[in-house]
C-alpha cells in the first residue's frame, strides 16, 4: 500500500486521534485522496509543488516589474 | 432478565474509495475515516420489498407477492465537531454523486460493510439546551446490477 507523508493543515480528529496544527502523519494514498479535499492535510509533495509554483510566479512578476522599468 | 444490545459504542466510517471486490476482504482492504460523536446510527441496511397486490374477482381476495427491493435509507446524527475529519469528509461527500463505502462497526453485533449515496447533511445549531447536530441521510445503493454490495461480517 503506498503511503503519503502529510502535514496537518488544521487542527484535526482523525480515527479518535487528535493531531495540532503542522504535525506530520503518514496516510496510505487512499486515505489521503479522501481527505485531501477536506484541506485538513496536504502531503508534502503537493506542499513543495505549490512552494514552488508560487516561487515561480513571484520571479517571473519580479522579471515583470524589471522589465517595465527598463522600457 | 433478557438480555439485548444497545447502540453503545457503535462507530460509522466512510471511504471515498469502492472496494476491490465486494466481500469482507475487499472492504476491510480500504482505510476508513470514522465519524466522531455520533449520538444514533439509524437503520441498518437490508433489503424491503414492495408488496405487489393482485385483487381477483372470482374470489374477492388479494393475492400478495414481493416485488422490487430497496436497499433502504438511514438517518445518522451526530454532534458537530469542527476538527472531525470523518464530519469534514461527510460534508465533502454530500457534494458528490458517487457512492461511498460505508463501515458500520458495533462490539457484539458486528460489522456492516456497503455502498451508499451520501444524500445531505443538514446542520441545527438548536437552542440553549440542545446540542449542534447533523442530521446525515444515507441511501444504499447496490455495488453493480447483480450485487447488493452489502456486507454482514459477525463478532467472531
Amino acid at each position: 500500500m503506498t503511503k503519503v507523508q502529510c502535514i496537518v493543515t488544521r487542527k484535526m480528529k482523525l480515527n479518535g486521534e487528535l493531531y495540532a496544527k503542522g504535525a506530520k502523519i503518514e496516510l496510505n494514498a487512499q486515505q489521503y485522496n479522501d481527505l485531501k479535499p477536506t484541506g485538513m492535510v496536504i502531503s508534502e509533495a503537493d506542499l513543495k509543488a505549490q512552494a514552488d509554483a508560487e516561487t515561480a510566479e513571484k520571479a517571473k512578476a519580479t522579471t515583470a516589474t524589471k522589465g517595465k522599468s527598463a522600457s | 432478565m433478557s438480555n439485548f444490545s444497545t447502540g453503545a459504542e457503535a462507530t460509522f466510517s466512510l471511504a471515498a474509495a469502492a472496494p476491490a471486490t465486494f466481500n469482507d476482504t475487499g472492504y476491510a482492504a480500504l482505510t476508513f475515516t470514522q465519524v466522531g460523536k455520533l449520538e444514533n446510527i439509524g437503520d441498518i441496511p437490508t433489503r424491503v420489498y414492495e408488496l405487489v397486490r393482485l385483487q381477483l374477482l372470482e374470489s374477492r381476495v388479494t393475492a400478495k407477492q414481493k416485488g422490487s427491493y430497496d436497499l433502504g435509507s438511514q438517518t445518522i446524527r451526530f454532534a458537530i465537531d469542527p476538527d472531525d475529519a470523518g464530519q469534514a469528509l461527510v460534508r465533502t461527500a454530500v457534494n458528490s454523486d458517487d457512492s461511498y463505502s460505508i463501515k458500520m462497526n458495533h462490539p457484539e453485533l458486528g460489522t456492516i460493510y456497503a455502498r451508499a449515496l451520501i444524500m445531505g447533511a443538514p446542520a441545527t445549531w438548536g437552542s440553549t439546551n440542545d446540542p449542534s447536530m447533523v442530521s446525515l441521510t444515507l441511501e444504499y445503493t447496490p455495488a453493480t446490477d447483480t450485487d447488493d454490495g452489502i456486507v454482514a461480517v459477525p463478532v467472531t
